[in-house]
């Protein structure tokens, strides 16, 4: 009885599946495409040229306390811990062979690595036909890396179907020009050239792509561009006048490399998504609202203008604010555990992010009365010329 | 430099938003100090996860509740906000654990950071780099849901007859026009960041595959990742949520 009605489940869940993967035939077929590429990305460890192991035991024992030097407290200490690790070699000469590393870390894991059962790392092997010495040089996080970018993949399309296709390629086109201006960078191009070259393409590039090739694009992507030169102006402004920064407390320091002009590209670019966003929204509503009531006057559009410029601002205002205040966490803590106080760290380490944000917001809010302007003046010119 | 920009900024923003714009200003202030508090909760030893969680609450109820009222779409976007950030809570607990992107990444470990601070901090990154990514992914998860919520909303009050499915279709419809806008927010927002990054790697004669594998470069993608996730997630939760709570409360 029982085995005839589980032979029976199991017919049904076989039908049940077989419709859900008919119904659903390309997201199946796109299911398993982006499975084997996970799978292919979690096992290639021979196409590496160095030496790829895979933890597999660990025996980890406390081995004494750290104190911290810059505290006022006294016995203030973390736990040290050590590991030994089994590591397999999955690839070149020694593949298949086992061998022992040990490893230090602090409860903390600041600069140090707690490894687990399962994880991939690089090594270092030195020595001829036998092993002398094995040494971990790195953790490979590159499969993870591919599992995320598979999955946003996978959910766009899935839910955005010819939409998603269409900004996933813009986001691709992007990629490749930023890769691209990079690279003339290196040849020895003035950055702020490339970038300005950047940012028309990008935005040509991107509000054609998702937004089609019409007049709607055409607005935004003026509105977008005038908002970029009048921001980046005040910015200049606003160096020229304010006081100097200290680019000593920049994220990357690199060499002996012009700092400011790296400062200035990566502000220019990084609030120029923010803008296309504000002027495509608004140049879409009023396109719309001239459709509807083609005899609608100035004042009325810009009014309307205004309102929808008002709900975008402050959610978009906090897309930026979270996005650029995240990456602080980590060192504002480090910093603050070793007695520097809040009011320093604000003050004197993180005005980059502040600076960033600032400009993004002054971005948007500009873009808002811009992009009305440019709007009504073109469509409203436009409708009266036909 | 920094108070000229800001007062540029405030003076902007109550030039162009008038009263909407001082209350867009208080509740980014809000957001700030809220985050500032957390920042402080995590340093004197307070559990990293329980404090992202409470301050994500916090942000939440700022942004959404004293931003766009307390009514029925500020309630199907608080719902879905959170369902989201539960969900993925899960996947970056565990891939966090596994990639190993907490703590300092090879660059500030080159930095002269280590000759100054002492790193026996008693703080676990690896939590603090799961919280750094869940603060990072709110403020667009946020912007999508409330967008879909209002808009969802206005649709409702214009025809009342559409049924649950209708609405989720077109919340659906909605979330496709905000999808590629906020995607291409959130990718010129890092590569900005990226920049200088990319800059200095390639400065150090660092190979493609050691820019993949190491952590200076992951920490950026797997926030930028995550918080796109989040934003594809946000639309078919956001649309069913909304289109429930309008129908059927």
């Amino acid at each position: 009885m029982v085995l005839q009605e589980m032979r029976l489940d199991g017919a049904k869940l076989q039908k049940k599946l077989r419709d859900f993967v008919k119904t659903y035939q390309w997201q199946t077929c796109l299911f398993i495409v982006m499975a084997i590429v996970v799978i292919v990305t979690f096992c290639n460890a021979s196409l590496y040229p160095s030496e790829i192991g895979k933890v597999v035991k660990v025996q980890t024992e406390q081995s004494g306390d750290m104190v911290n030097y810059n505290s006022e407290m006294e016995n203030i200490s973390e736990p040290y811990y050590v590991q030994k690790l089994t590591i397999k070699i999955l690839n070149g000469q020694y593949k298949g062979k086992k061998v022992t590393v040990s490893n230090e870390f602090g409860y903390s894991e600041v600069d140090t690595e707690r490894y687990q059962k399962g994880d991939r790392v690089f090594l270092r092997i030195s020595g001829e036909e036998q092993i002398s010495s094995v040494s971990i040089t790195g953790v490979k996080r590159d499969q993870y890396a591919i599992l995320l970018a598979v999955i946003l993949i996978f959910l766009v399309i899935i839910l955005g179907k010819g939409r998603g296709v269409l900004s996933l390629c813009s986001i691709g086109v992007n990629i490749v020009v930023f890769v691209y201006g990079l690279v003339r960078y290196e040849e020895g191009d003035d950055l702020l050239k490339i970038c300005a070259v950047m940012i028309v393409i990008f935005t040509v590039g991107t509000l054609f792509l998702v937004n089609g090739v019409n007049k709607r694009s055409l607005v935004a992507i003026i509105s977008a561009l005038v908002t970029v030169v009048i921001t980046m102006s005040i910015f200049l402004l606003a160096m020229n006048y304010g006081e100097e920064i200290d680019y000593a407390a920049l994220d990357y320091i690199v060499g002996n490399q012009e700092l400011e002009t790296i400062f200035i590209a990566s502000i220019a670019i990084a609030g120029l998504g923010a803008i296309m966003d504000v002027s495509v929204s608004i140049a879409a509503a009023l396109q719309e609202l001239i459709m509807r009531k083609p005899d609608i006057t100035f004042r009325a559009l810009v009014h309307s203008g205004r309102e929808i410029g008002y709900d975008i601002m402050g959610t978009m205002m906090n897309v930026l604010l979270f996005t650029y205040i995240c990456g602080l966490i980590p060192l504002m803590l480090i910093k603050m555990k070793n007695e520097i106080s809040l009011i320093t760290i604000i003050r004197l380490q993180i005005p980059f992010e502040i600076c960033r944000f600032l400009i993004g917001s002054i971005g948007i809010v500009m873009a808002i009365p811009v992009s009305i302007g440019i709007a009504s003046i073109v469509m409203k010119m436009g409708r009266r010329r036909a | 430099m920094i108070f000229i920009l800001a007062v540029v900024f405030f003076l902007l923003l109550l030039l162009v938003g008038g009263e909407r714009g001082a209350v867009s200003l208080i509740a980014l202030m809000g957001n700030i100090l809220v985050f500032i508090a957390a920042v402080i909760a995590m340093s004197i030893g307070l559990p990293v996860i329980l404090i992202t969680i409470l301050a994500s609450i916090g942000v939440n109820s700022i942004t959404i509740l004293y931003q766009n009222g307390t009514n029925k779409k500020s309630a199907a976007a608080l719902i879905s906000v959170g369902i989201v950030m539960a969900l993925l809570m899960c996947l970056v607990i565990w891939i966090g654990g596994r990639m190993h992107i907490g703590g300092l990444n090879e660059i500030e470990l080159n930095s002269d950071l280590s000759l100054y601070y002492s790193f026996a901090i008693r703080v676990n990154m690896r939590k603090v780099c799961i919280a750094m990514i869940m603060i990072g992914l709110l403020g667009a998860v946020m912007d999508t849901a409330v967008a879909i919520s209002s808009s969802l909303y206005e649709v409702y009050e214009h025809k009342p007859e559409l049924t649950v499915s209708e609405l989720f279709h077109s919340g659906i419809t909605v979330g496709k026009d905000v999808l590629a806008t906020t995607l291409n927010t959130l990718y010129f927002a890092y590569i900005g960041e990226a920049l200088m990054l990319l800059l200095y790697l390639r400065e150090y004669q660092y190979s493609l595959v050691s820019i993949l594998n190491s952590k200076a470069f992951l920490q950026e993608f797997t926030c930028i990742m995550v918080s796109a996730i989040g934003c594809v997630l946000i639309i078919p939760i956001s649309a069913q949520v909304t289109a429930k709570l309008l129908k059927e409360w």
